[in-house]
């Protein structure tokens, strides 16, 4: 790789002048000529039969262009990942977060006045809230059709024989463990503007991590709506957070776009914060049953789970996480002999999406808890059992994952040594130290059939350059990481060089900024263009200079024979003589990078990601006895991510994962109380402000991946996944008391050290 | 019933028709236009809308806009320079690497920098304090305090 | 936020002409950041806004030996916060606002409009009661009413029509004593799952408690005076055991709400802990002045 010129250094983020300006367009400050302003009214009621909406009082309202309800959704429409959820709801809604009814008016004052013109007569079903409930013989069905509220996903992954591994284990540790919701709390809540041309075709303004599947589900909407061979083109707007939160499309969406054909005039639906908490969808809440055991050594033998999802009412792709829990469940640690079955369940609560880490949190919080009691049983110190039983480079594991690259050793020892582990563990004086590790898909995963992502680059006139890409700039800094990389390439500076992502009208295809995969699939797919650009840049400066291409090289723009440097060009030149000469041409290249990963197999055998992200988090807390508060003293999250491509923006990913890892294990909690959200305001909703963030150090372990876009992997979501453990640990070192269910609060704390003095485990 | 007002705002006399029910934030975005000022929540809780008044941070969703009479309002769109150059503060966000998705960082700079226009090296409390009500979820806060300090006292 | 009439009178005179002039709901505005909270929910929606936000003559921190601490109505929770005189004089004043709401409310939120909330569990009419304040009102006549009686119910105060608070009054702090206040926070400046806020004067040759003033807050519909357990501490030397029955007996005597923050029994709980850390804390002010 040699002498790296942008790779590797800390270089800002290109659009934080514009959004440090106020100058960076949200989808909040959009507005289009003629647009209305779209509201939505929501059920009253978890569970309930609508025996009559009357809207006539709502329409009546002056400034009121539009009222729709279920009945103006065009051939039982419905979307989500199996097609379960009408946008608006007819005969009975299932969730409080169901859509009945909606409006455009001219102001959003005026349509949220209309809101509570709409009369509504429903009939209150009793409703399922406990999907262990759910799960009962005898339980109401959610969906009647479906004839069982267990969803038809057949999750389950076996490996090697784990009653054989039972019998064999000198320890063994079983508990249960339960997640609690907790929602992505984007600063930029979620929105829309749907606008039709004349001959319906759809231009959505959207905040979209998905646009060309958004794009086909939206094509697919106008379909059934009535509406063939239309064009949609999504143009995102800057994203105010996504965190996985925008990966599926959603009614308000449907809904926009019902309104604009009703109207024939766009419409603008953003939520307030009160419906973002309610209407975006949140981490799925889990139980979890889980036993492990090792030999006399420490060495693991088997690992056991099972695991219940609620799913809410309908059905997103928060009930594929499973897949991506098998990640930690099948390979963190060598572990030979595996059972894991998941199974969703419907139940009138608020149905749940995909959320920075997709259901490996929730595992890992098992696993890693679980492994402490383990290695309590085993007389082994927590560190010991992960050093032993630690990944390695050229490791397949039982899901046949092919482990490339793993710093998953160093990791551990960069968190025992800033923590003075040795001298800080085993106290049990208030003050304790507890860590836990991670793998993670670091180099994409193939969830869907192609996990490809496509990049042209155009040179102009003057030596600039635009790359126009599939992926999504979400603020984790892509359109910097994509400079950087097409930069280093031609030998440019990164000022020079022009992303576009954002129109898929323009940009290539890709699946979407998820699974970490933006820099690695994103990032391979530019370089590849880069190369194919400069190789014509190349060819065609060698013409002009009368040399040989491999006698060239580029630097800053000028092209020149490393022997004499006298000979040399520049690259606007270059551009210039292809484009004024006769027969000329001009210079375009792309390349469409799909990572050879695999799909699951039957079994949910294959290797899911090209290489994988490895991590150990460690930190020292302090356990009020008398209150149960928490408080954190030191937090170390060390993390192999191949190559740094940029140190500055992957310590921001560390950083904000890290924190927000910290809320999911202390505080934050969307409280559903019999199928009505009870806390959805910042007010009451703890997401961690400033006071809240502990010292932390982020700690970046490189290793150096071959199939990495100049080495690196992907860093989006591990910072958060290993940090409730890691917590959980700690305060049981601190106090002896474990906490299997989160959030940590201090109330349950206290109530723990309270049973504990009684005697009671 | 629209009544007047006169105030400063971003340095220049401004005089406006509004309806008593509006707050600032609701003049500053929706009539005047000037987006730079995000509305986060409305209920005063993540601070994306803070704008300087009289060299105090506030929040701007919970400030009635009959309020500004007389007084001297500074928002995101005041802080950098007419040329396009950015304010030390706004630099210092760009350089340390303090910006994510960006939502919450016009507040931000009107929170910190309400601070910095008062004190030229607060301590790392006072930083802390400044931004105690702005949220962020995707920095993690770290970056932010960073960039803050590398302006305190000039660097 | 619906509709209402706007006015904003510049004295206290007129305002309270047109306080005593005004039919329907009228709600005073002064510093509105819960107020406006409420609105904008439509919780509240007045037919009348009398914003008295701009009465400099109401925007004053005063100090004398003899009267004690004046805070006008219209005095922010940020001018208290950074006060000289309050940080000298009556320290736990700067170190609840330090932990009150964010910096945007205390630079725009004010002490009057604070206290006439009602709310039980927001921290000022608990330090004001164990400081013995009374508060001034005017209407048609003036009135001093301790700051004690003035909360009713959750959210109710004794304010009558025409009537508005103009000025909390701090009583000079006694020789030997002591006071603190201590809350249970979820995050730095959130209202706290339970507060306590605690008085108490200490014989300086006895060691003996001569007086206590305990008010806990959010656990109760209005601000709650710990008698029980202030009379378990006077007439005693307070010792770690005797404040375990004082706080025992606080426990026992809040009647606390249970809501997504806490549950009624932890609250039972922390009443005790945080009346126990507030006490210790005054008393421990309060020998140090000895």
């Amino acid at each position: 790789m040699g002498d790296l010129k942008v790779i590797g250094k800390r270089i800002p983020k290109k659009d934080a002048p514009l959004k440090t300006t106020g100058a960076a367009v949200y989808i909040q400050d959009m507005k289009v000529p003629g647009m209305l302003y779209g509201r939505i009214l929501y059920s009253k009621y978890p569970h309930a039969k609508i025996v009559k909406i009357d809207t006539s009082k709502a329409e009546a309202l002056p400034g009121v262009k539009v009222v729709l309800t279920g009945a103006d959704v065009p051939n039982n429409f419905k979307f989500g990942f199996i097609k379960d959820n009408p946008p608006l709801k007819t005969g009975k809604v299932l969730s409080t977060r169901d859509e009945v009814a909606a409006v455009a008016a001219i102001s959003p004052e005026i349509a949220e006045e209309a809101l509570d013109l709409i009369n509504i007569e429903y009939e209150e079903l009793p409703g399922i809230f406990d999907p262990l409930e759910a799960m009962k013989e005898g339980a109401a069905m959610v969906h009647e059709e479906f004839k069982s509220n267990v969803l038809k996903m057949p999750w389950k992954f076996v490996a090697g024989d784990v009653e054989a591994a039972k019998k064999a284990s000198a320890f063994i540790a079983e508990d249960t463990f339960s997640t609690q919701w907790v929602t992505h709390c984007c600063l930029g809540t979620s929105g829309c503007i749907a606008s039709l041309d004349i001959n319906n075709n759809l231009t959505m303004y959207s905040n979209t991590q998905i646009p060309s599947l958004a794009q086909n589900d939206f094509l697919e909407a106008l379909k059934v709506f009535g509406f063939k061979n239309k064009r949609v083109r999504v143009i995102q707007c800057v994203i105010g957070g996504g965190f996985g939160s925008k990966l599926d499309t959603y009614a308000y969406e449907y809904i926009a776009i019902l309104l604009a054909l009703k109207a024939r005039k766009p419409v603008k639906i953003v939520f307030s914060r009160e419906d973002e908490f309610l209407a975006t969808s949140p981490r799925q809440c889990t139980i979890t049953k889980i036993s492990q055991g090792c030999d006399k050594d420490g060495r693991l033998t088997f690992r056991e789970m099972e695991m219940i999802l609620d799913n809410g009412a309908y059905t997103s792709w928060g009930a594929t996480t499973p897949s991506v829990m098998m990640v930690p469940i099948s390979s963190l640690y060598k572990v030979p002999n595996i059972f894991y079955r998941a199974k969703c369940v419907y139940t009138n609560n608020t149905y749940s999406q995909a959320f920075r880490g997709y259901g490996n949190p929730q595992a890992t919080f098992a696993i890693e808890s679980n492994l402490d009691q383990l290695a309590e049983k085993a007389g082994i110190d927590p560190l010991e059992i992960r050093r032993i039983n630690a990944n390695e480079p050229g490791e397949v594991t039982p899901q046949n994952f092919k482990i490339t690259s793993c710093g998953m050793k160093e990791c551990i020892d960069e968190v025992v040594n800033r923590l003075d582990w040795k001298n800080k563990s085993g106290k049990h004086n208030g003050r304790g130290v507890g860590m836990a590790s991670l793998i993670h898909v670091g180099g994409a995963a193939r969830v869907y059939k192609s996990d490809g992502c496509g990049t042209i680059i155009k040179v102009d006139d003057n030596g600039k350059v635009d790359v126009i890409t599939g992926s999504s700039e979400i603020g984790q800094g892509s359109e910097t990481i994509i400079s950087q990389i097409v930069a280093e390439v031609l030998g440019m500076s990164i000022d020079d060089i022009n992303v576009i992502n954002n129109d898929t009208d323009v940009c290539p295809w890709d699946v979407g900024a998820h699974a970490s995969r933006t820099t690695f699939v994103a990032g391979n797919s530019a370089l590849g263009a880069a190369q194919k650009i400069k190789t014509q840049i190349m060819e065609i400066a060698a013409k002009n200079l009368g040399e040989s291409p491999e006698a060239l090289e580029m630097k800053d723009g000028i092209i020149f024979s490393v022997k004499d440097k006298e000979k040399n060009i520049s690259l606007g030149k270059v551009l210039r003589k292809v484009h004024y000469t006769l027969g000329g041409r001009m210079l375009v290249a792309e390349h469409f990078y799909d990572p050879p990963n695999e799909n699951f197999d039957q079994n949910f055998k294959g290797n899911l990601s090209v290489a994988y992200a490895y991590g150990a988090h460690g930190v020292e807390v302090e356990v009020d006895k008398e209150t149960g508060q928490v408080k954190i003293l030191n937090y170390i999250a060390a993390h192999d991510v191949g190559k740094a491509l940029n140190p500055m923006l992957l310590e921001g990913q560390i950083y904000g994962g890290g924190l927000m890892g910290i809320g999911y294990a202390l505080g934050e909690k969307m409280i559903w109380d019999k199928g009505y959200l009870k806390n959805g305001t910042f007010l009451d909703y703890k997401m961690p402000t400033v006071q809240d963030a502990p010292p932390v150090q982020a700690v970046i372990v490189e290793t150096d991946e071959q199939a990495g876009p100049f080495g690196a992997k992907g860093i989006g979501e591990p910072g958060l996944v290993p940090t409730a453990p890691a917590i959980a640990n700690a305060i049981y070192d601190a106090v002896g008391v474990r906490i299997k269910d989160l959030p940590i609060t201090p109330e349950k704390v206290l109530a723990a050290l309270k049973e504990k003095e009684k005697g009671n485990p | 019933m629209k009544k007047e007002i006169t105030f400063t705002l971003n340095k220049e006399k401004t005089i406006m028709e509004v309806d008593p029910q509006w707050t600032l934030l609701h003049l500053l975005r929706e009539v005047l236009e000037m987006t730079g000022t995000k509305e986060g929540c409305g209920y005063g809780e993540c601070g994306a809308c803070t704008v300087i008044i009289d060299g105090e941070a506030v929040n701007s969703c919970l400030y009635p806009v009959m309020e500004v009479e007389g007084r001297s309002v500074m928002t995101i769109e005041g802080v950098a320079l007419k040329d396009g150059s950015l304010d030390p503060i706004q630099q210092a966000f760009v350089d340390e690497g303090a910006v994510q998705c960006g939502f919450c960082i016009p507040g931000m700079i009107m929170s910190s920098k309400a601070l910095l226009d008062k004190k030229d090296k607060p301590t790392e409390e006072e930083i802390k304090e400044s931004i105690e009500g702005n949220l962020c979820r995707c920095t993690g806060y770290v970056k932010i305090v960073d960039a803050i300090k590398s302006v305190a006292g000039g660097r | 936020m619906k509709d209402f009439n706007y006015s904003a009178p510049k004295t206290v005179k007129e305002a309270i002409s047109l306080l005593g002039s005004l039919q329907g709901e009228v709600k005073v505005l002064c510093g509105g950041q819960s107020m406006l909270v409420l609105m904008k929910q439509g919780m509240l929606a007045p037919e009348h806004i009398v914003d008295i936000k701009g009465i400099s003559e109401l925007d004053y921190i005063r100090f004398s030996e003899e009267k004690g601490l004046t805070i006008g109505a219209l005095a922010t929770h940020g001018a208290v916060e950074k006060s000289p005189i309050v940080k000298e004089k009556y320290p736990v004043l700067a170190e609840m606002e330090d932990n009150l709401a964010v910096v945007q409310t205390r630079t725009w939120g004010t002490i009057g409009g604070n206290v006439c909330h009602g709310d039980p569990a927001a921290d000022p009419p608990a330090v004001f009661i164990a400081l013995s304040s009374k508060y001034k009102l005017m209407g048609k006549k003036e009135r001093i009413v301790n700051a004690e009686d003035f909360y009713k119910d959750l959210l109710e105060v004794d304010l009558e029509h025409g009537e508005l608070l103009v000025e909390v009054q701090v009583p000079p702090m006694p020789a030997n004593s002591g006071v603190a206040q201590e809350k249970l926070m979820v995050q730095k400046g959130d209202m706290g799952i339970v507060g306590a806020a605690a008085f108490v004067t200490v014989n300086p040759s006895t060691g003996i408690c001569e007086d206590a003033r305990i008010v806990l807050t959010n656990v109760a519909s209005i601000p709650f005076r710990a008698k029980g357990s202030e009379k378990v501490l006077i007439g005693k030397k307070i010792d770690e055991k005797l404040l375990e029955e004082a706080g025992q007996i606080a426990s026992e005597e809040v009647d606390p709400p249970a809501d997504t923050h806490g549950s009624e029994e932890y609250r039972r709980d922390m009443a005790r802990v945080f009346l126990k850390r507030a006490t210790a804390k005054a008393l421990q002010r309060a020998q140090q002045k000895n």
